[in-house]
Formats: structure tokens, C-alpha cells, sequence
């Protein structure tokens, strides 16, 4: 009798064991969407995209003729530059570390401190600012339009071959919209393949949206919650702070949560780029952050194992599917 | 000779087949001071109702993780609004009115209400500062004065 006790207990116990992730978060939660959005007044359109792609790529939209988006946005290093902060910015007080543009067709805020509220807004910010493509817009349509090819991709693009300022903010948008993180092991495994990811990275799911709360902010297929905080970073930058009024303390210091695909495999890390391993950055969240009035309440102090902390790299890892490229365009004459 | 079909006593000739003078007179006052007697009752009446309609009410939105909760109600000004966040998360709700003005709501903890008085008709759109994705429009209608239409129609 005591053995069949025994092993009923058994055959309750272990399937719940097995189905512990699940019972912690909703994998669903975390299903990649079947369609790329855009807003009513530019939908997506190959013509649009194509046009897109070959002004991401056209150093001609920099001043000097030296700088492209691309330049700071690079297909080999996840649509990022991989520095700590980019390339002209040295003398910039306060610069931060260039985002990636992977998956931004799903943002309703965009820069670290979100003073972009769409893509096509955003898409003008880096030509026209000093340190970066430093250009003028009329200037920019002026140069284009003096570039037969250009007018031709822009008459297939929006039936009028004149260049034009919003032409070029909608086809930039409408590129970056298509840019979207590979399929990666976590997604095979939300989706029922339980041997798309091992044990290990399993149990770090469980503390990711568990014992740890790096849901909290990191939430969604694309693991941003596109909200703002301070994680108490030791870092002068007020951020979002910077133009929200100072009655509004949870948004000093603070920036926009950034996505966990596409990690670089060593950083850099943190909107500041300070640091650089998986490591360094679950060492900061366990230890809770600089307590200050506007850190985030999403901020509370853990302790995790060694043992726990691989599995949460480990997790971490299963929602790279790898680099994104694409064949640079050939740039009209 | 007309006569009223609803014609009252003092159109009778008395027993002798006389007219009566006073009763003529007190036929038509009857029918004057029915018609002020009904005037007053409606007016008084139709006032109680516009004075309670215009009394300024409270109305209830709920705050999820990040979005509002759909409302069905219609705001005036002066109405209050009592914002409730039943999230698990912190928010801080901004107003901008239809002139740009701004106004910061404080930090919202999970369970806490906020509440905000319609200042006057218009759109007022409601964001979070930390979460940019909510976003939600009131559209406050002028106030409706019923006692003037009403009195219009008398």
C-alpha cells in the first residue's frame, strides 16, 4: 500500500516537475507574430522597402559622403556597431551606445530616452544631427534629386519621381520594418519542440520569469516591455529625464528597455555600453542597482547560485538565431 | 350657436333659463389657472431634472499592465475621474489638453487611484510617461442645459 502511495505520488510529482516552466509563464506569451505592422498612412510595399534599403545603405545621405546608416547599423554586428559608443561621438557628453534596429516595427517609442514616438520620426534624427550624418534635409532631397537613379526608385516607390523629405523618412521606415531577429531555439521551443533547448536553459527560463523577474521589463517575443526605467546604473545621463518634467521621478535616469535577441556575445551591454559580459549585467540586477528616488520599482535584489546564473545565461542564449544578413544593394548613379 | 362639447355649468342656463354672469367667469378662470397650474407643475419638474443632470459626476477608468481599460461613459466638465491602476506594475499618467497643456498625474503604484477633474469640453489624450504604449483619448462633450431646450418648446 505504502508503495502505491508511493508511486502515485510519483506519477504527480514528476509531471510537474517537467511542466514547471509552464506553470511560471505562459510560453504563448512569447509566440512571434504572424504579420509586420505599419501605420495606415505608409503601408508596406516592396517598392518601398527596396527604396529604403538602398538609402540605409548610401553613404551620399551623410554630409562628407563618408557615413551611412548603415555605418552605425551594421548587418555584422546585429544591426549595431558593436562599440561602446558610436563612431563621432567622443566629444558627445553623455553618448550612448547604439541600439539595434532589429525588430523596432513593433516599438511605439523609439532612441533610448523615446523622444521618437515612430519610426519615420527617427529616420531623420541621425542625418540631421551634428555628430552623426550631419546633413540638412533640403540639402539631402536637393543631392538626391540630382541623382537619376534615385528619381527613378522614388517614381516606382511613390508614383512621383521628385525626392522629398517624407519620401525618404517612409522608406526608411518601411526597410527597417522588414529587419526582423532570425527565428531562433526558443522560438522552436515555444512552439512544442522540447528539445529545442537543453535542461539547463529550460531552469533558466523558469528563474528569467521567476526568482529573478527579468520579465518585469523584458517581456514579449521581442523581451522589451518598450517601457522606460532606471535600473540604477552608476551613470550621470538622465535619459528619458532629460526631457520629461523633473516631477515625473521614475523617468530620471531612465531609458528604454532593450531587447534580449540578438545579443552580441560580449557586448557592449547597457545603454552607456559599460558592460561586458551576461555575467557583469546579472551581477548588477542581483545586487538591485544604485538606490535612488527614481529607480524603478521593477528593481528588486536577488540571489542567485552559480548553477542558477548558468542556466539563466544559458537561457539567454537560445534567443540568438543567428545574424541577419542581407545583400547590400548596389547604389543608383 | 356654438357651444363648447365641453361646455361646463356656466354655460347652463339656471333653473329659470337664465345665464349666470359670475359662473361664466369662473369657467374661464377655471381653465386659466388649470393651464398656470400645468405650466408650474412641468417647469418645476423639467428644472429638477436639468439641475440633477448637470450636478457633476465621478466616473471610473481601470489601468492594466499597458493599456486602459475601454470606458462606455460620457464625460462633462467638472465631472471627476477617478483613474485606478489595476496593474501589477507602477504608471505615471499624463494628461495633454486640447491647448498642449500638459498635466502630471504622480506615480501610480499597483492598486492605487488617481483622480482628475474635466477642467472643459474637448479631447484630452492620456499616456504613461513610462509606458509610451498607453494612450487613450477622452472626448468631453459640453454639458447638455435641458431646462433651456425645454423651455424653448413651451
Amino acid at each position: 500500500m505504502r508503495l502505491v502511495n508511493l508511486l502515485l505520488g510519483l506519477c504527480v510529482l514528476i509531471p510537474l516537475h517537467t511542466s514547471q516552466a509552464d506553470t511560471v509563464a505562459n510560453r504563448a506569451d512569447f509566440q512571434r507574430p504572424g504579420a509586420i505592422p505599419a501605420p495606415p498612412d505608409n503601408p508596406l510595399t516592396e517598392d518601398k522597402v527596396a527604396l529604403g534599403k538602398t538609402l540605409f545603405f548610401d553613404p551620399r545621405l551623410s554630409r562628407d559622403g563618408s557615413m551611412s546608416c548603415a555605418t552605425c547599423h551594421a548587418p555584422d554586428h546585429r544591426w549595431s556597431d558593436g562599440r561602446i559608443i558610436p563612431l563621432g561621438s567622443e566629444e558627445v557628453e553623455n553618448a550612448r551606445r547604439t541600439p539595434t534596429v532589429m525588430n523596432s516595427a513593433w516599438l511605439s517609442a523609439l532612441m533610448w530616452d523615446g523622444r521618437a514616438s515612430s519610426l519615420e520620426q527617427q529616420a531623420i534624427l541621425p542625418i540631421t544631427t551634428a555628430h552623426e550624418m550631419n546633413f540638412d534635409m533640403d540639402e539631402l532631397v536637393e543631392r538626391l534629386n540630382g541623382i537619376d537613379g534615385y528619381r527613378s526608385l522614388f517614381l516606382k516607390a511613390f508614383a512621383d519621381e521628385q525626392v522629398s523629405k517624407t519620401g525618404i523618412a517612409r522608406a526608411l521606415a518601411s526597410f527597417q520594418r522588414t529587419l526582423i531577429s532570425p527565428r531562433a531555439p526558443f522560438d522552436d521551443w515555444v512552439d512544442g519542440d522540447e528539445a529545442a533547448i537543453s535542461v539547463a536553459a529550460q531552469r533558466g527560463f523558469t528563474i528569467f520569469t521567476g526568482k529573478a523577474q527579468c520579465i518585469a521589463c523584458h517581456s514579449s517575443w521581442r523581451f522589451t516591455d518598450d517601457s522606460f526605467h532606471d535600473i540604477g546604473l552608476d551613470s550621470p545621463d538622465l535619459g528619458r529625464g532629460n526631457w520629461v518634467p523633473a516631477v515625473v521621478t521614475l523617468m530620471q535616469h531612465a531609458f528604454k528597455t532593450p531587447t534580449l535577441r540578438d545579443l552580441p556575445e560580449n557586448g557592449p551591454f547597457m545603454h552607456n555600453g559599460s558592460m561586458h559580459s551576461l555575467e557583469q549585467v546579472i551581477e548588477h540586477y542581483e545586487q538591485g542597482g544604485q538606490q535612488r528616488a527614481s529607480l524603478s520599482h521593477e528593481m528588486q535584489a536577488f540571489e542567485l547560485s552559480d548553477g542558477e546564473r548558468d542556466a539563466l545565461i544559458a537561457f539567454l542564449k537560445t534567443l540568438d538565431g543567428g545574424p541577419l544578413s542581407i545583400t547590400v544593394p548596389d547604389l543608383p548613379e | 350657436m356654438y357651444r363648447q362639447q365641453t361646455s361646463n355649468k356656466s354655460h347652463k342656463p339656471n333653473v329659470n333659463g337664465q345665464r349666470r354672469p359670475i359662473m361664466d367667469a369662473l369657467n374661464i378662470s377655471w381653465w386659466l389657472w388649470a393651464a398656470s397650474l400645468l405650466i408650474i407643475v412641468a417647469v418645476s419638474g423639467w428644472s429638477t431634472v436639468s439641475a440633477s443632470e448637470s450636478e457633476p459626476r465621478a466616473h471610473e477608468i481601470f489601468l492594466f499592465e499597458h493599456d486602459f481599460e475601454r470606458w462606455a461613459f460620457s464625460a462633462q466638465p467638472q465631472d471627476r475621474i477617478d483613474i485606478i491602476n489595476k496593474s501589477t506594475i507602477s504608471h505615471a499618467i499624463y494628461i495633454t489638453y486640447p491647448d498642449g497643456t500638459v498635466i502630471n498625474l504622480d506615480v501610480q503604484i499597483p492598486g492605487a487611484t488617481l483622480s482628475w477633474q474635466v477642467p472643459h469640453a474637448g479631447e484630452f489624450v492620456l499616456r504613461c510617461w513610462i509606458h509610451p504604449i498607453i494612450s487613450a483619448t477622452l472626448v468631453v462633450d459640453e454639458a447638455i442645459v435641458l431646462s433651456d431646450t425645454k423651455a424653448g418648446r413651451i
